[in-house]
C-alpha cells in the first residue's frame, strides 16, 4: 500500500519527476493567471460599495492563501522527515521556506494598499494582520535558523521542530476575523453553503487561487531537484547526473 | 469591467502596486528558482571534475 510512497521519496526517482512536474505545473499556472488577471480586472463588475479597489482580492487573497497553505506543507514535511527520517521530507521542507515568505511578503503588500482607500490606513494592529506579520517572522526564522547551523541533519531537525511549533499560528490566521473584532473582513469563501460574493467574481478568484496553487508546485518541483542534488551529491546516481551535464556542456 | 479611464480611476495607483507587487514575486520566483538550480548544478559539477583532477567546465 505504501510503496509509491517510499518510491516517491526516493532521491533519484523524486529527481526525475519533479523536472517533468515543473514545466507541466508552471505552464497550465501562468495560463490560468492570465485568465484570471483578464477576469479580475476586466470582466469582473465593480464592487457596489469598494469600487474598483475591490480588485486587489484578485491577487491578495490567492498570496494569503499560499502564505498559509505553504506553511502547513513546511510543517507536515519537517514532521515526516522527523518522524520517518525521510531526507527528502527535509528538502521539499526546506525548499518551501523563501516561496512562502515571498507570497506572505505579497500578502501583507496588497493588504495593505487595500487597507489604505478602504481603511484610511496602510497598517493597523489588527488580529489578522499581525498574525500574518508573525507569519512572516516565522519563515525568516526558519530560514535564519537553517542558515545558522553548519551540520546539515541539525538544520533539518532544528527546522523541522521550529515549523511544526509555528503551525498554531496558521489557525490563529484563519480564525482571528471570527475570535476577535477585526478592521479585516470576515470569511467569505469559506462560508460554502452561502458565499459572500457573486460568481462574476468569484469564478476570476477561484481561477486565481488554482493558479497559484500549480505555480506553488511547479516552483517547489524546481527548488527541491536543486536541493536534492546538493544533499545526493556524494551519491552515485547524483554524480553520473552531474556528469551527464558536464558532458552536455562540453559538447 | 473598470469603470472609467486610467486617469479618473481614483484607485489606479493602488491596483498597480499590488499587481506589480504580486508580478515581481511571481517572476522572482521563477527566476530564482530556475537560476539557483542551474547555479547549484553548475557548483557541484566544479566540484566533481576538481576532484576528479579534470578541466573544470565552463557554461
Amino acid at each position: 500500500m505504501w510503496t509509491w510512497f517510499f518510491r516517491l521519496a526516493s532521491p533519484p526517482h523524486f529527481y526525475a519527476l519533479a523536472g517533468t512536474l515543473s514545466n507541466w505545473l508552471l505552464v497550465p499556472a501562468l495560463i490560468l493567471v492570465g485568465v484570471g488577471v483578464w477576469g479580475g480586472l476586466v470582466l469582473a463588475p465593480p464592487d457596489y460599495q469598494q469600487g474598483d479597489a475591490f480588485r486587489i482580492i484578485y491577487v491578495h487573497v490567492p498570496s494569503a492563501y499560499l502564505s498559509m497553505m505553504i506553511y502547513v506543507t513546511m510543517a507536515l514535511a519537517g514532521a515526516i522527515g522527523l518522524i520517518w527520517r525521510i531526507k527528502l521530507a527535509h528538502a521539499v521542507a526546506a525548499s518551501c521556506a523563501p516561496i512562502g515568505a515571498s507570497f506572505t511578503f505579497a500578502a501583507l503588500v496588497t493588504g495593505a494598499v487595500w487597507g489604505k482607500p478602504m481603511w484610511g490606513t496602510y497598517w493597523e494592529w489588527d488580529p489578522r494582520l499581525t498574525s500574518e506579520l508573525i507569519l512572516l517572522f516565522l519563515y525568516f526564522g526558519y530560514m535564519g535558523l537553517r542558515g545558522a547551523f553548519e551540520n546539515l541533519n541539525q538544520a533539518d531537525r532544528a527546522s523541522a521542530i521550529l515549523a511544526i511549533a509555528g503551525v498554531v499560528n496558521v489557525p490563529i490566521i484563519h480564525f482571528s476575523v471570527i475570535w476577535w473584532a477585526s478592521l479585516h473582513q470576515g470569511p467569505t469563501l469559506s462560508k460554502l453553503e452561502a458565499p459572500s460574493i457573486s460568481w462574476d467574481m468569484l469564478w476570476p478568484l477561484l481561477t486565481m487561487i488554482l493558479a497559484f496553487t500549480l505555480f506553488f508546485l511547479g516552483v517547489l518541483a524546481m527548488r527541491v531537484r536543486g536541493e536534492v542534488l546538493e544533499r545526493e551529491v556524494q551519491s552515485r546516481w547524483a554524480q553520473d547526473v552531474l556528469r551527464g551535464a558536464t558532458a552536455a556542456s562540453i559538447r | 469591467m473598470m469603470g472609467g479611464l486610467p486617469g479618473e480611476n481614483p484607485y489606479v495607483g493602488y491596483l498597480l502596486v499590488a499587481y506589480g507587487v504580486t508580478g515581481l514575486v511571481v517572476i522572482g520566483n521563477i527566476v530564482y528558482a530556475r537560476f539557483g538550480f542551474r547555479a547549484t548544478r553548475r557548483r557541484l559539477q566544479q566540484q566533481l571534475d576538481r576532484r576528479a583532477g579534470r578541466p573544470v567546465a565552463r557554461s
